[in-house]
């Protein structure tokens, strides 16, 4: 079972958005990557958590391909079974992949003789992901802050501290509101400096 | 037989060559002549060397035509490629009865045969083995090329909207099931539930993997074949179906995954035919949890390229008129195709000319200008008076006509051009359009050399032959895949991936990809990357979009050679789920020779 987190998520084209997911229970890290093709139709957060929980087989299997590259598991491959089962029964088999090192001499009116097979083990690769921990504020989260820039825009400096540690809950919470606040920051240097 | 002696005689100073090929053309003997004197010379008997008597009864050759170096100056000379072919390119063959003249008399070669159901064909011949047309009783068997699916029994044709008759029986060598009744029955469901409703059939599965086919079916190893069905949403709405080719119960090769919608939408896939390939059905990678897609429609069929409007093909080739139809020839071992060359030439109608495009360029004409050229070929056909060639120099020079016995005869003519000529071209004709198919023409091996003479068996195709596709050819599979994951090396076939548009054995071929991805801005491989085999593994080429700013589309132009059967080996590389978009996968040419 893998657990999958919804970070972020943005507009793609007309027909398709992009979700930034972690990834946990692959193996120690978190896994953060995209999802490329959430259907636009799917428009707040809830929505798109339930159709990439729908997804676990798929994306458990993106990650076993990314963290085992080279791995060749089709060579026993069940026609019964998924494709994310075969994957996991070539890793719980050794993880080797099936080689060809030789041919014996051909028999008869042969051309060549039949193959002569071995086995390479494949190691796991670390693979953190694309996008960092540090992860862009979501746009319903942004929108929120910025909802609170007129509140503190009336504040003073007392006032301001005391609302901002009165909001803050999370580490994430606070790390938006930092962005939201050093966006505000910029925005009135901007102003000074153009009078 | 000895004419003359002394060492000048092979030097031309006492006998011409013109008359040294007189003694070639008439002093001819199946050994040596007993009275041959040093100095002498004699032609063997199968015309191939000029034999010259030296000292001490030591023999040696004048000269030899098996020594021809000429070099081929046709392009696309085994007529592999047809980047323009129409995009209906089925064959097929049908019984027919009741046959009416309507307001005409007969169907003929070429005519747009249309069925009531919709599907239409081009007649290649027909027999009419009882009954007349004018007694509205004819009956007989129907071949068609240039179809766009299938018939059935008892199915109404219409011939040119005025000839028609109505199907008898089975299509022959068409899987064919309309869906509208139940023969739910010829196929095998054992994993998923193929069920019959009303007017179509229904498709449900509850596991991935499982599929539905027709098995026990006959192909022909080689040959490409193209699968249609006419696919919705049921109570399911799947991404990811697949049309597949079946050895048994194992799939061969499987379609783009097809994202089914609320409306029915016609799919399709084409695949090469294995030793093993018995059936053709559908399979669903991903479980339908006991839901189902609906289809109405299902039908396989072979395909080869063809034109039959006023589209020049093949690559650098023009066709004559505008009711030329031609069509590629598989290999068969020697009887439509000649021993030599794996694909011939067949034209149903009018004939084709070499080069299409440059008829009158100056460039083309001008290297023309003084020179002697032969052009030659094999013909085949079973009408006297029908098949011939002809240089085209502001006027025509033909060759003699094939005799029309029905075998393989290398024809060729030779001419000499003036110093300025405003057109050259040479052409391939068939005159004839008998409904029996006695006319058909194939057409193999042509040559065309600087010189007076080629001879059968010397054909030999271009040296290093890069045929240009006169259009982009696309890739069945690769055009337009969005939302791509990683997916590991997979062999593609190309004749098969190029709507049989390329052929069998090519040597290397130029693509053109554009792709994008949604992540390309990390610091991760993404792209897709291109192989020979496993075996040898050079990659050739890749389009590789890592660093790039995000699904911003790269473009890359480039060579890729094949294995031995002419195909690749394919990788995607995408950052994330689902993020690498193939919007362009485009073949350009490919090395013939």
């Amino acid at each position: 079972m893998i657990e999958i987190t919804l970070d972020h998520r943005k507009p793609r084209d007309e027909n398709r958005q992009i979700a930034y997911i972690s990834v946990s229970g692959v193996n120690d890290n978190a896994l953060r990557f995209q999802v490329g093709d959430i259907p636009a139709s799917l428009t707040t957060d809830q929505e798109v958590q339930d159709h990439l929980d729908g997804r676990e087989d798929e994306l458990h299997l993106f990650c076993l391909k990314k963290t085992w590259i080279g791995a060749d598991p089709w060579d026993f491959q069940d026609p019964e079974k998924s494709e994310l089962q075969n994957f996991l029964d070539w890793i719980d088999a050794g993880h080797k992949n099936k080689i060809i090192v030789g041919y014996e001499e051909p028999k008869g009116d042969e051309e060549t003789g039949e193959p002569i097979y071995d086995y390479e083990v494949i190691e796991n690769h670390f693979y953190a992901g694309t996008h960092p921990l540090r992860y862009p504020p979501s746009d319903e989260a942004l929108s929120e802050a910025l909802g609170y820039l007129d509140v503190v825009d009336k504040m003073n400096y007392d006032e301001l501290e005391d609302y901002i540690m009165n909001q803050i809950t999370t580490l994430a919470k606070a790390r938006e509101y930092l962005i939201t606040l050093s966006k505000a920051f910029l925005a009135a240097v901007k102003l000074i400096d153009s009078k | 037989m000895a004419l003359s002696d002394g060492d000048l005689f092979v030097s031309g100073s006492i006998l011409s060559y013109q008359q040294a090929n007189r003694i070639y053309q008439n002093f001819r003997a199946a050994t040596v002549p007993t009275a041959l004197q040093a100095g002498g010379l004699w032609s063997d008997s199968d015309d191939d060397r000029l034999w010259h008597q030296g000292a001490s009864e030591l023999l040696e050759v004048f000269t030899e035509k098996t020594t021809l170096t000429w070099e081929n100056l046709l392009s696309n000379s085994g007529f592999g490629v047809w980047s323009q072919s129409d995009a209906a390119k089925g064959l097929c063959t049908i019984a027919y009865d009741a046959g009416a003249k309507g307001a005409g008399s007969a169907p003929s070669v070429g005519d747009v045969c249309a069925g009531a159901n919709g599907a239409t064909g081009k007649v290649i011949s027909y027999t009419t083995a009882s009954g007349t047309w004018a007694g509205g009783d004819a009956a007989g068997v129907l071949t068609l090329g240039a179809c766009t699916g299938g018939w059935t029994d008892n199915e109404v044709l219409t011939f040119a909207g005025v000839e028609t008759a109505a199907v008898n029986g089975e299509s022959i060598g068409i899987i064919n099931d309309p869906c509208n009744n139940d023969g739910t029955g010829d196929w095998t469901d054992a994993d998923a539930i193929l069920s019959f409703d009303t007017d179509h059939y229904e498709i449900a599965s509850d596991a991935v993997n499982e599929k539905a086919y027709i098995t026990s079916l006959t192909f022909t190893e080689g040959k490409i074949y193209k699968v249609e069905a006419q696919l919705k949403d049921g109570t399911a709405a799947p991404t990811d179906i697949q049309l597949v080719s079946l050895d048994g119960a194992v799939v061969e090769y499987s379609s783009k995954p097809i994202n089914t919608t609320a409306a029915f939408v016609t799919y399709s896939c084409t695949f090469e035919a294995t030793s093993g390939t018995d059936g053709v059905g559908i399979i669903t990678p991903t479980s339908l949890a006991g839901n189902n897609i609906e289809m109405k429609y299902f039908i396989c069929y072979e395909i080869t390229p063809c034109s039959t409007g006023s589209t020049a093909n093949p690559d650098g080739w023009g066709l004559q008129t505008e009711t030329t139809d031609i069509y590629r020839q598989h290999n068969d071992g020697g009887t439509l195709t000649k021993d030599g060359s794996f694909y011939s030439l067949k034209i149903v109608l009018g004939g084709v000319y070499f080069p299409s495009g440059y008829l009158a360029s100056e460039e083309w004409t001008q290297q023309f200008a003084g020179r002697t050229v032969t052009f030659g070929c094999w013909l085949k056909t079973s009408k006297a008076t029908n098949a011939q060639l002809g240089i085209y120099d502001d006027g025509f020079n033909y060759s003699s006509y094939h005799t029309g016995g029905g075998d393989w005869e290398w024809i060729e003519v030779t001419h000499t051009f003036a110093a300025s000529q405003a057109q050259v071209n040479f052409y391939i004709f068939n005159a004839g359009t008998a409904v029996d198919g006695s006319t058909i023409v194939y057409v193999s091996q042509p040559m065309l050399v600087f010189g007076s003479h080629i001879g059968e068996g010397n054909y030999q195709p271009k040296p290093h032959d890069f045929v240009y596709g006169e259009v982009p050819i696309l890739s069945n599979k690769y055009d337009e895949l969005a939302s791509q994951s990683d997916v590991a090396y997979t062999d593609v076939n190309l004749e098969a991936d190029s709507d049989a548009r390329l052929p069998k054995g090519a040597k290397a071929m130029l693509i053109h990809t554009g792709i994008k991805d949604s992540g390309s801005g990390a610091a991760v491989d993404a792209g897709i990357f291109l192989r020979k085999n496993s075996t040898f593994a050079t990659m050739s080429y890749a389009n590789n979009v890592a660093g790039k700013t995000n699904d911003i589309e790269q473009h890359v132009i480039g060579i890729q050679t094949l294995d031995t059967n002419g195909d690749f080996d394919i990788k995607l590389e995408a950052t994330g789920a689902n993020t690498l978009d193939l919007d362009m996968f485009e073949y350009h040419g490919v090395l013939v020779n």
